[in-house]
C-alpha cells in the first residue's frame, strides 16, 4: 500500500474534493439545468399544442370561407341566370308586343284602305250615275223623272255588279 | 479546423517561441532524465499536509470545474445561448447515457454519476495537457537527511552533501544533473563511502487519475453509495443479498447451504468492487503516462499516435467509472424477484 501511494491524508483530500464538486455541482449545475430542461420541454410541449390548435382552427376558417365563397358564386351564377332569364323574357316580350302593334297598324291600314276603296267605288257609281242621268236627257232630250231615272242606273249597276254592293 | 487561420497563427506562435527560448535563452530550462515513480512525489507540505502534483492538479480541475457551472449557469434563459448551451448539451447527453442504463432510476443516481463522469473526464484530460509530467523540480530524496540552506533542500551525510538544484527542469533526454548527481553518488557508493542518496525529478502537475488516492476515493463512495441506494429503496430486505440465511433456518438445508455460499460470494464481489474500479482507473491512466513517457525517449515523433490513444482511453475510463456505477446501482436498487437470485445478473 506504501508503495503504491496509498495515504490516508491523501485520500480523505480526494474524498473531500469529490463531496464539495458534487454539492456545488449539484447547486450549480444539476438542479437548475434539471429544471431548465423540464420547464422548456413542458413550454415546447405547450407551443406545439397551441400550434396545433391554431392551425386546426385556420383550416376550420379555410373551410368556412371557402363555402362561403361558393355560396357567393353559387348565388351570383343564380343571380345572373335569373336575370338572363328575365333579359330573355322581357325581349320575347317586347318583341311580341311589337309585333302585335305592327300587325294592329298593318290591319288599320287595310281597314282603312278598304274603308277608301268602297268609298270611292260608291261615289264613283254615284258619279256614273248622275253622268248616266245627264247623258240620257242629252240622248232623249227629255227631263227625265229624276228619281225614276236613277233607279234605272242603280238596277243596270246593279246587274252589272262591280262586285262591291252599293250601300254597302 | 484547417480552414481557421486563427488556430494555425496561435500554433505557429506557440513553436516560434520555443525556438526563441531554445536559441536564446538555453539555460533557463535544463533537460533531465524521466523517474518512474507510483507513489507521487511530495512538491511541498502545507502545514503538515504533503501537497503532491496530483493534488495540486486536482486544484485546478476543481477550479476550472466550479468555474465552469458558475458561468455557465450564471444567467439561465428558456433559449440558451453560449456557456449554458454547452453545459445543458453535457447534461443531456450524460441524461441519455444514464437513463439507457439505469432506467427511470436515473434521477435518483444522475448526481454521483454525472460528477464521477464530469470530475474523471477533467482529471484524465489534465494529465494530458503538454507540460503535465514533463515540467518540474528536481529533489533530493532521503529526508531523513535533509536541512534547509540557503532554503535550498539539502542531502548531507558525513561525506555527500548536495542541495536541490534550483530552477525549472525539463524532461528530454539530455546530460543533466540527475544523471550525472546519479553516476556521482554511484561512484560513491562503489568506494563504501556513501549511502544512496534519492534524487528525483518531481513534475508540477499530473493526472490526478494517476495517483492511486482519487480512483480509490472515487470507488469507495461509488461503492458505498450503491449500499445506501439498495438501503434505501428495499429497507433492511437489501442486505438478505448478502445474508440470506432465510431457506437454511426453515430447514431446507441443501438450498440453504447454496444461498448461504452465494450470499458470501456477493459480499467477496462487492468488496472487490472497489479494488476493481481502483486499479481500472489508476492502471489505465497510470500506464498511459509511463508509455507516453518512454515513446517519448524512443523517438521523436513516436508518441503522437499514443496520445491519441490515450486521449480515446481517459474518456472511455471516464465513462466506464460512471457507467458501471449507475449499472451497480441499477442493480442494488432493483427488486429481488423471488429466491433473490436475479442480483447475480453482474458477474
Amino acid at each position: 500500500m506504501e508503495k503504491l501511494g496509498v495515504n490516508v491524508s491523501w485520500l480523505l483530500a480526494q474524498l473531500i474534493n469529490f463531496i464539495l464538486i458534487l454539492f456545488i455541482l449539484r447547486l450549480l449545475v444539476y438542479k437548475p439545468v434539471l429544471n431548465m430542461l423540464a420547464t422548456r420541454k413542458q413550454k415546447i410541449q405547450e407551443s406545439l399544442a397551441y400550434a396545433e390548435k391554431v392551425q386546426a382552427d385556420a383550416a376550420n376558417q379555410q373551410k368556412d370561407f371557402e363555402r362561403k365563397l361558393d355560396d357567393a358564386r353559387r348565388e351570383a351564377q343564380t343571380a345572373a341566370a335569373s336575370a338572363q332569364q328575365a333579359a330573355e323574357k322581357e325581349r320575347q316580350r317586347i318583341l311580341a308586343e311589337a309585333q302585335e302593334e305592327a300587325q294592329k297598324i298593318k290591319e288599320a291600314a287595310r281597314g282603312e284602305l278598304d274603308y277608301e276603296r268602297k268609298q270611292m267605288v260608291s261615289e264613283l257609281r254615284q258619279q256614273v250615275v248622275d253622268l248616266s242621268v245627264l247623258g240620257a236627257q242629252r240622248v232623249i232630250g227629255a227631263n227625265l223623272d229624276d228619281k225614276k231615272s236613277r233607279q234605272l242606273v242603280e238596277n243596270f249597276l246593279n246587274e252589272m255588279d262591280f262586285g262591291v254592293k252599293a250601300g254597302a | 479546423m484547417l480552414k481557421n487561420p486563427k488556430l494555425w497563427i496561435a500554433i505557429i506562435a506557440l513553436f516560434a517561441v520555443g525556438v526563441v527560448i531554445k536559441l536564446f535563452f538555453p539555460f533557463t530550462t535544463q533537460a533531465v532524465r524521466a523517474s518512474v515513480a507510483v507513489a507521487p512525489e511530495v512538491i511541498f507540505e502545507l502545514g503538515s499536509f504533503p501537497v503532491t502534483p496530483t493534488i495540486l492538479t486536482m486544484v485546478l480541475v476543481f477550479i476550472l470545474l466550479v468555474a465552469f457551472a458558475f458561468f455557465s449557469t450564471r444567467k439561465m434563459e428558456l433559449v440558451p445561448s453560449g456557456m449554458q448551451n454547452v453545459m445543458e448539451t453535457i447534461i443531456e447527453q450524460l441524461i441519455g447515457l444514464f437513463e439507457s442504463i439505469a432506467g427511470p432510476m436515473w434521477a435518483k443516481f444522475f448526481s454521483i454519476t454525472a460528477t464521477i463522469f464530469l470530475l474523471v473526464l477533467l482529471s484524465n484530460y489534465f494529465g494530458l495537457i503538454p507540460g503535465a509530467g514533463s515540467i518540474g523540480f528536481i529533489k533530493v530524496g532521503a529526508e531523513t537527511h535533509t536541512d534547509v540552506q540557503n532554503g535550498q533542500v539539502c542531502f548531507q551525510n558525513e561525506t555527500t552533501h548536495a542541495c536541490d538544484p534550483s530552477g525549472i527542469f525539463v524532461l528530454g533526454d539530455a546530460p543533466s544533473f540527475v544523471e550525472t548527481y546519479d553516476l556521482y553518488t554511484k561512484a560513491q557508493i562503489a568506494k563504501g563511502i556513501a549511502e544512496e542518496p534519492h534524487a528525483a525529478f518531481v513534475p508540477i502537475l499530473r493526472a490526478p487519475s494517476s495517483d492511486i488516492n482519487m480512483p480509490l476515493a472515487l470507488a469507495l463512495i461509488s461503492v458505498f453509495m450503491t449500499q445506501v441506494y439498495g438501503m434505501q429503496k428495499q429497507g433492511l430486505k437489501y442486505w438478505t443479498r448478502f445474508f440470506s440465511f432465510g431457506r437454511l433456518l426453515k430447514g431446507d438445508i441443501a438450498f440453504g447451504l447454496i444461498d448461504v455460499f452465494v450470499g458470501i460470494v456477493e459480499l467477496i464481489s462487492e468488496i472487490f468492487k472497489i479494488v476493481s474500479f481502483t486499479f481500472r482507473l489508476f492502471g489505465n491512466i497510470f500506464a498511459g503516462e509511463v508509455i507516453l513517457l518512454i515513446m517519448a525517449f524512443l523517438f521523436a515523433i513516436l508518441p503522437l499516435p499514443f496520445y491519441g490513444l490515450e486521449f480515446f482511453v481517459a474518456f472511455i475510463q471516464a465513462f466506464v467509472f460512471a457507467v458501471l456505477t449507475a449499472a451497480f446501482m441499477r442493480i442494488a436498487t432493483a427488486e429481488h424477484g423471488g429466491g433473490g437470485h436475479e442480483g447475480e445478473a453482474h458477474h
